[in-house]
């Protein structure tokens, strides 16, 4: 009998192997109601989750097709454990709806089932964004529609929410078929797909929702095909002022919207427009403790609110974003790891995950860069090594992330490199600037204004500057189309999805086909090789692999062969003496 | 899987030479010192069986099925009772299918050996089992059963974890409470009588050596070898044992095995009527009628170890006992562990335990599930260099056990790891301390090649093992010491004492079931079967006119049937106290072990 690619664990895990004709069958069929956690070389991890389910449910799937679609390519039987918890999530969503009030005053939360009601009613987390009661249910002030709805998720019972959206102001947009610099433009299957799923049939049931995708897979593009079926002046929100004018520039080059219609609010400029950009910085901003700034935005008529890395929300910007329900809402991310653990309120106040696809089956399709990625052991040169053993935890996580002996190792890789396109990407500025002289390279920090730095993306993009190095400020959501080499010699501790995001530099497909080079230099022995391991968890678990290298305290390749062993003593046998 | 009755091996071993002459002349074997084997495979013949229970009378075939309900015994009492058992036993003579032992001593027992109960069963009284039937039928939810059991998947589960942290014991000898509980939110958060599942599996664990006492931490630590003896064990084995450990360590009572042989012989969909249960019992003379018969306590401890399913009116074998009774579990296959490139280790069920027990050694346990997870950690690494093994052997045994090659990420940590962990080391070392360094010279040269080498002007290395030898050496050289070694702090698993409680599931797996065989004989050589209460009447009568009876009984030990003579004057806890005819002697003669008795008349 045919091996069957799925293996349903207890924990709700779902493992998916990938040496299998029906792999790739499966893996559509489990699209719907499970989240796909990991995709390294030979097994696939999916997770079911309360939200996956609630999320399937919503979008029509029951939970008898999704214990069958179980079944149908379990290599083993399902446990029960699994069927009960698909039973009873899969009964959770739909049984509280949010509607228009009958009488057209505020909404109305109702359901067919009392008891259920007055559960809700005597939960103290709820209970604050309960209005006076309206048979069968409650009446609900709008304002608290965002508020309820992460209320109700937290205690397991979601709400399926009908009230619809906020049409907004009408904006007509069109995709160009040709950009302004000449290139033919048409959506990929993968952002045409990724686009529909958010958007849905066009009713409440859709339209509010994240898109996962790959670095360089895109998104912006994602966010453009949903404007362009929401036809409606549309609120974009960015981590930096260069991510704006990068939205700005792609929407310019790609729509049929002219600059007249594309307004930039930031620090410098305070305009609104039928397509209005902003970061999240401004809008958390307080004076006198008044998101200023968020009140004249919210004024305005907005159909559609696209928020650009969406992992990055800031915690005020969630507080904010409940008062956003009426609105529809995309939240675009490559990842979707959130270090503070705050993902539920990602799926109350942006919606749930729409759409996700495995970053190697984009490379193996050619619409992200394959990238090869190195790790190199630098070891601490005897001083050094001292200093880190006597320092305080933290001061030893730098004294190893500073090594000396990584400059000439970054110096050889860029030898090494001579005809690439070269990001060196750091942590510490110090660190940086040693390696901006040496490398006589150009350096983007915080500091830098941000003229200067458009200005410095811009000769690397044109190919003036072939090596440039950048602290922390070109993790997100900057476009280097041609860089293909990525040099990190320091980090934030174990975060993985900065080293994501730093990979993510040069997953943009190369003009000529070529492959991206990642490195990762680091140094041996220390905890920066631990945290280095953590980093990268998530790029493994998407399917890359890591060569190991290793170098001596001066940088020069190391070869190490097995230490030897410290022999034990020979047992004598026993009346030997 | 029926546990009933003494080993066949036990049995023969214990046949006095004629008789086992006799046996291979029945069996048709050629006569020779060395049969002993060949003969028990001859008499466990299956076709063999098949052929003399075809031959059987209905006496006898009544009989053999008496046998099996009441436990692979019948005493000489019970058996005298029956009517028909003297005809039975004549024609089963010639079967070499039950035998007559002395069990304990001072106990005679028909027995039927233990080899023979899961055949019989399934010829005899497999059909009873349809009479038992629920009228509901649930399809199985496996269809085909792995070698991975939920019990031993637990038991596994409470092996690693003892293998990381040693189960700390309170003065009584038990695991602290608190740490079975964290195990139990560990290994099944959230589920029913967890701590009860825990104990169970701590004492399968002791019972068969997997866990060992370290007297000098008061602790239990995985016996290393018992454990892998174990996981190396055949499927059929182990579920033996499990089996074993259902039927006897929860009950003295018979009845679990009963209700898991009926169970065993349903189809695989059908459920056992609970509630007809007690009256089959009953009718086949199995308990006395008007007992109370409390099958949901039974079936309570069968549910705890993991055999039994259902409630109290309908219940069968888990599916794991299901297939494993019926020889229905799929075979174990090699080498089909996945290491990805996260070093995450992914064994599937079909993986043998004894490759699961092996990952475990040299990485971390994540998960045990239907798919095994392990990661490839520091941790696991130092673990296997612990238990001995060579980093080459370990990046092999990696190989060995994967269906595709190790990562070179994941390679490249495991050298790393390695490097750093042997770089620098502890050894342990035995250590001879002088007060001097002219003690110390004294010593050396006393030890000659002994000695490793001098550590200081007053300390010498020996080989670890080496210090019984060296005190008896020391002695001898009339050097005096103290006759220990002392050895600070660390846990160490004290050895096994020959024949302690420990070792009693020693050598095999099977568990005693309560039985001692010292002798064994051919049903042929069987005297009269006793009728006691014939000689209880003789007895008391005869104390009470203070007259000499004659007893033929059969003396502990002694191999056949002594008649003597005696006045008795009283019985006592099962004695029978007198003196002998002629004699001032006392004697004291077994009341069970009598077979006849009768008054003796002056002439």
């Amino acid at each position: 009998m045919t091996r069957l690619p799925l293996v349903v664990q207890s924990d709700l895990t779902l493992l998916l192997e990938v040496d299998n004709p029906l792999f790739e069958e499966a893996r559509d069929a489990l699209v719907g109601f499970a989240e796909l956690v990991k995709s390294p070389e030979h097994i696939h991890t999916y997770r079911l989750s309360n939200l996956s389910i609630w999320n399937a449910v919503a979008s029509g799937l029951t939970p008898d097709a999704m214990l069958q679609r179980l079944k149908q390519y379990s290599q083993y039987p399902v446990p029960p454990e699994v069927e009960t918890f698909i039973a009873d999530q899969g009964l959770r969503y739909g049984r509280l709806v949010l509607r228009v009030a009958p009488d057209g005053d505020g909404l109305w939360l109702t359901g067919a089932d009392p008891t259920l009601l007055t559960l809700i009613a005597s939960h103290k987390t709820v209970v604050p964004y309960l209005g006076p009661s309206l048979a069968p249910g409650f009446r609900i002030a709008p304002e608290m529609r965002g508020l309820l709805k992460q209320a109700l998720t937290k205690i397991g019972w979601p709400v399926a929410d009908q009230a619809g959206f906020r049409s907004g102001a009408p904006l007509t947009l069109a995709l160009r078929t040709m950009t302004r610099t000449g290139h033919p433009l048409s959506l990929r299957d993968y952002q045409l797909q990724a686009a529909r799923a958010f958007w849905g049939d066009g009713q409440s049931m859709h339209g509010h929702g994240i898109v996962v995708l790959p670095c360089g897979a895109g998104k912006t593009l994602v966010g453009l095909g949903v404007m362009h079926r929401a036809q409606t002046h549309t609120l974009i929100l960015t981590t930096s002022l260069a991510a704006l004018h990068q939205w700005r520039d792609e929407i310019l080059d790609k729509t049929s919207l002219t600059e007249d219609d594309i307004a930039e609010y930031s620090a410098q400029k305070k305009e609104i427009g039928p397509v209005t950009l902003t970061t999240y910085q401004l809008l958390s901003h307080r004076t006198q403790g008044r998101f200023v700034h968020f009140s004249a935005l919210d004024a305005h008529d907005w159909g559609l609110i696209i928020y650009d890395e969406v992992h990055l929300l800031p915690a005020p910007v969630f507080r904010l974003t409940a008062s956003l329900q009426a609105r529809r809402r995309l939240g675009l991310t490559a990842t979707l790891i959130r270090e503070d653990g705050r993902a539920d309120e990602v799926f109350a106040l942006i919606g749930p995950k729409r759409f996700d696809m495995a970053w190697k089956q984009l490379e193996a399709q050619g619409w992200i860069a394959s990238a090869a990625c190195h790790e190199i052991r630098v070891k601490l040169a005897q001083v050094h090594r001292e200093r880190y053993a006597s320092a305080e935890d933290s001061e030893r996580i730098r004294i190893a992330a500073e090594n000396p002996a990584k400059f000439p190792v970054v110096e050889a890789l860029v030898a090494e490199h001579a005809t690439d396109h070269v990001l060196v990407i750091g942590q510490y500025l110090g660190q940086l600037e040693e390696l901006s002289k040496r490398l006589q390279a150009p350096l983007i920090t915080g500091k830098t204004p941000p003229k200067e730095r458009e200005r410095l993306y811009a000769a690397f993009r044109e190919g003036a500057i072939r090596v440039l190095v950048v602290s922390k400020v070109a993790n997100f959501a900057i476009d280097l189309p041609d860089a293909n080499v990525a040099i990190q010699v320091s980090g934030s501790f174990g975060s993985r999805q900065e080293e994501a995001q730093r990979l993510g530099r040069i997953l943009r497909p190369k003009s000529h086909g070529q492959s991206a080079t990642f490195y990762t230099i680091v140094s041996v022995e220390t905890r920066e090789q631990d945290f280095s391991q953590k980093r990268q968890l998530f790029l493994c678990e998407q399917g890359y692999r890591y060569d190991v290298a290793h170098a001596d305290a001066d940088g020069q390749p190391l070869e190490r062969p097995l230490p030897p062993i410290i022999p034990f003593p020979q047992v004598v046998p026993e009346g030997h003496a | 899987m029926l546990s009933i009755g003494p080993s066949l091996a036990q049995v023969i071993a214990r046949l006095p030479e004629d008789e086992f002459a006799r046996l291979l002349k029945n069996l048709g074997l050629p006569p020779g010192p060395a049969d002993r084997s060949s003969a028990s495979e001859r008499i466990t013949d299956i076709s063999r069986i098949d052929a003399q229970l075809d031959r059987l009378n209905a006496e006898s075939r009544q009989f053999l099925s008496d046998l099996l309900l009441s436990g692979g015994y019948l005493s000489w009492s019970a058996a005298g009772k029956r009517p028909t058992t003297r005809e039975a036993l004549a024609e089963l003579d010639a079967t070499a299918l039950v035998y007559h032992v002395e069990d304990q001593y001072f106990g005679h027992q028909i027995a039927l050996p233990q080899e023979f109960a899961d055949v019989l069963w399934k010829r005899l009284l497999a059909g009873e089992s349809q009479s038992l039937v629920a009228a509901t039928t649930t399809p199985r939810r496996e269809q085909v059963v792995y070698d991975a059991s939920p019990f031993f998947q637990d038991l596994y589960q409470l092996l690693s974890y003892a293998r990381q942290e040693p189960l700390p014991l309170t003065l009584q000898g038990n695991v602290f409470k608190r740490v079975e509980t964290k195990m139990v939110q560990k290994f099944w958060p959230g589920a029913d009588r967890g701590l009860e599942r825990i104990q169970h599996l701590e004492h399968f664990a002791q019972l068969h050596s997997l866990l060992e006492y370290a007297q000098d931490q008061r602790c239990l630590l995985v016996a290393e070898d018992q454990a892998h003896q174990f996981f190396s064990r055949t499927p059929g084995e182990r579920h033996q044992a499990w089996f074993d450990y259902g039927f006897h360590s929860l009950s003295s009572s018979n009845l679990p095995q009963l209700l898991a042989a009926f169970a065993a012989c349903l189809a695989p969909e059908q459920w056992l009527d609970m509630e007809k249960i007690p009256v089959w019992l009953t009718e086949h003379g199995v308990v006395p009628p008007g007992a109370h018969v409390n099958l949901s306590l039974h079936a309570t401890r069968l549910q705890d170890v993991g055999i039994w399913e259902g409630d109290r009116r309908r219940a069968r074998l888990t599916d794991a006992a299901y297939f494993a009774a019926n020889a229905g579990l799929a075979h174990p296959v090699r080498g089909q562990a996945l290491v990805q490139p996260t070093g995450e280790v992914m064994v599937p069920p079909e993986s043998p335990w004894e490759e699961r027990w092996a990952w475990d050694a040299i990485a971390s346990l994540v998960r045990c599930d239907r798919m095994t997870v392990y990661r490839i950690t520091k941790e696991g690494l130092e673990r296997a260099l612990d238990l001995g093994r060579q980093f080459p052997d370990v990046l092999r045994l990696m190989s060995d056990m994967s269906k595709s090659p190790l990562p070179a990420n994941v390679r490249s940590n495991l050298e790393d790891w390695h490097l750093q962990l042997t770089r620098h080391r502890i050894l342990e070392v035995t250590l001879v301390h002088s007060q001097s360094a002219a003690d110390s010279n004294e010593i050396e040269s006393a030890l000659g090649p002994s000695v490793l080498f001098r550590l200081s002007s007053t300390d010498l290395v020996i080989p670890p093992a080496s210090g019984p030898a060296v005190i008896r050496t020391l002695n001898r050289a009339g050097i005096a010491m103290r006759n220990r070694i002392e050895r600070p702090g660390r846990p160490r698993a004290d050895a096994q004492a020959e024949g302690s409680w420990f070792s009693y599931a020693s050598p095999g797996l099977r568990m005693s079931d309560g039985h001692q065989i010292v002798a064994a004989h051919l049903i042929a050589t069987l005297p009269e079967l006793p009728d006691y209460q014939q000689i209880e009447a003789v007895v008391t009568s005869a104390i009470h006119h203070r007259r000499a009876i004659a007893v033929r009984h059969w003396p502990p030990g002694h191999g056949a049937v002594v008649e003597q003579e005696l006045v008795p004057y009283q019985m006592q806890s099962g004695w029978l106290q007198g003196t002998l005819v002629g004699t001032p002697r006392l004697v004291n003669i077994f009341f069970q072990s009598i077979l006849a008795a009768k008054e003796v008349h002056s002439p």
